[in-house]
């Protein structure tokens, strides 16, 4: 503006005609205007600039954080994934029934785990309240086998102060001849789980009895397997490895039960049972069986 | 502007601070890993032995990868000739001790690059079969000086005959148990004075004998355990019973 006005007043000192006058003051207006555009754009573009330069800085470092954290999200899933895959007591749950699904009021679910899993031999298991569990074993070449077994420890007491004091009672007395129980208490002390001291002795015993029921299936697969090929196996059936396979992808599918319906109590304890846990727990032979808390 | 920068530059220190104090917050939900608690296990390793072997100069290979005869010859080979014997006095109750008496002979391989690329070639043949021991390799790299080592595969693959060991002293004692009961069976079909007694004495008998294998099997694991932590500098316990927690067909 200062600049139109300057200009102005020294064109009304010449001795011009009017119509130049005004093609004079015409060009000196669009020459001043330009000034006052090149002046404007001069500002403008400085402005613009730094604003461009901010918002490039913004956009750069929102760009950047999304990249850093996608890439990290992808590692840790990745990471976690991988974690998950090298848990040798996962067991890997295909379909998951709620109890409202008219299955007979249990819940069902469909599982496999460790080197069976990827083999499509899987176990379709019904949980009852009453702590029965039902099993479909569903094995290569059409072979199903069914088998109901009552879980050794009663739902009722889990997670009451009664099965708390009973189960410290039979920690006491059981100890001396099952040294195993110490190395129990040890690591779920090590984890500091959610009311870990009001239920210590509970989920020792819980894990006891997952334990002890592994012993019972490893021995059954073992006097299946001197009943199939005699004590030195000696004895050939006629299709040795169909036999094999048959009764240890059972076994494994057997074994998957227990740790899962082992685990679910768990975690009804806790609220959550941490995968590496279980995994060491489930490292840990046991040489007798845990009574029932209900009537000791 | 200069506000703007400032406010970026927080943002962006806070994040740094974030990346570096996340990862701590979650090994501590994962546990022990970092801070491995030493009831029990060996603690007795020399620490400063440890990875001593990584600087070995490479050696020639003692056996030929291609032919199975030269392997085996290698593997035979593996004993040291001198025998050391080991005497174990056990006392368990009031009145009974026990004496062991083993001998035992070192692997004059263990160590060396050889047996690492020996270990190496069985242990993915093994794998190649059951693929479910590629387990035990997959929780030992979880460690990151037993993942950088050179001595990988000679820890897996001797991870592979401590769970061999261990299957068959939980074998022996369901054996052991399956005789227990068919005794006292046969003690109950005959009943006398002496039956109740004697099926006491057969009770106490069994509890020993799950003793011994309870021991037994802990005292393998220690021994490997202290190796580990020979071969990676230290191991964590909680990883070492997670490789303890591994199964396939072959130990099941």
């Amino acid at each position: 503006m200062p600049v139109l006005f300057l200009n102005q007043s020294t064109n009304d000192h010449k001795p011009i005609n009017k119509r130049s006058a005004w093609a004079q003051q015409l060009l000196s207006l669009q020459v001043n205007s330009e000034n006052l555009n090149v002046f404007n754009n001069l500002f403008t573009l400085e402005s613009a600039m730094t604003k461009l330069r901010s918002g490039l800085l913004l956009l750069v470092g929102i760009i950047g954080l999304v990249l850093y954290f996608s890439v990290r999200g992808l590692l840790t899933y990745s990471k976690n994934r991988t974690v998950e895959a090298r848990s040798p007591s996962k067991v890997v749950i295909q379909k998951l029934d709620s109890p409202t699904n008219g299955n007979g009021g249990g819940r069902q679910w469909r599982a496999s785990m460790g080197d069976i899993a990827a083999s499509g031999v899987v176990v379709n298991c019904t949980e009852f309240a009453d702590g029965q569990l039902s099993n479909v074993f569903i094995l290569p070449d059409g072979i199903i086998i069914t088998q109901s077994i009552v879980w050794p420890l009663s739902p009722s007491l889990l997670d009451t102060k009664e099965y708390e004091s009973k189960a410290r009672d039979a920690f006491e007395s059981r100890v001396a001849i099952e040294p195993a129980l110490l190395e129990f208490r040890e690591i779920i002390s090590e984890y500091r789980l959610d009311d870990a001291e009001s239920k210590l002795y509970s989920s020792i015993w819980e894990v006891y009895a997952i334990r002890a029921q592994i012993r019972q299936l490893k021995r059954r697969f073992k006097e299946k397997n001197i009943l199939s090929y005699g004590v030195n196996g000696s004895e050939v059936p006629a299709d040795k490895n169909y036999e094999f396979e048959t009764i240890y992808n059972k076994s494994r599918l057997e074994q998957s039960v227990y740790y899962q319906h082992g685990k679910t109590r768990l975690e009804k304890l806790f609220g959550r049972f941490p995968d590496t846990c279980f995994d060491r727990l489930m490292s840990i032979p046991v040489f007798w069986n845990p009574f029932d808390l209900n009537g000791h | 502007m200069k506000k703007r920068f400032s406010a970026i530059g927080i943002f962006t220190i806070l994040v740094l601070l974030f990346y570096f104090i996340k990862p701590q917050v979650e090994r501590s939900n994962q546990q022990i890993s970092e801070n491995p608690v030493d009831s029990g296990y060996f603690s007795r390793v020399d620490r400063n032995h440890a990875l001593q072997s990584h600087s070995k100069p490479h050696k020639p290979v003692g056996f030929d990868p291609q032919s199975s005869e030269s392997m085996d010859k290698y593997w035979n080979d593996r004993y040291e000739t001198n025998v050391t014997t080991v005497t174990n006095i056990v006392k368990s109750g009031a009145n009974s001790t026990r004496v062991q008496i083993t001998s035992v002979r070192k692997n004059r391989h263990f160590g060396t690059d050889d047996w690492e690329f020996f270990s190496k070639i069985q242990f993915q043949n093994d794998c190649a079969l059951e693929p479910g021991q590629s387990q035990i390799l997959d929780i030992l790299r979880e460690y990151p000086p037993a993942r950088d080592s050179s001595r990988l595969f000679t820890g897996a693959y001797g991870v592979k005959f401590l769970l061999y060991n261990i299957r068959n002293e939980v074998d022996r004692s369901i054996d052991a148990e399956i005789r227990f009961e068919s005794r006292v069976k046969t003690r109950l079909d005959k009943v006398n004075d002496l039956t109740e007694t004697r099926i006491q004495r057969d009770h106490e008998r069994h509890q020993e004998q799950c003793l011994r294998s309870w021991q037994s099997i802990n005292e393998d694991k220690e021994k490997y355990w202290a190796v580990l932590k020979e071969l990676y500098g230290d191991f964590p316990k909680d990883l070492f019973q997670r490789l303890m927690a591994v199964e396939y067909q072959q130990i099941f």
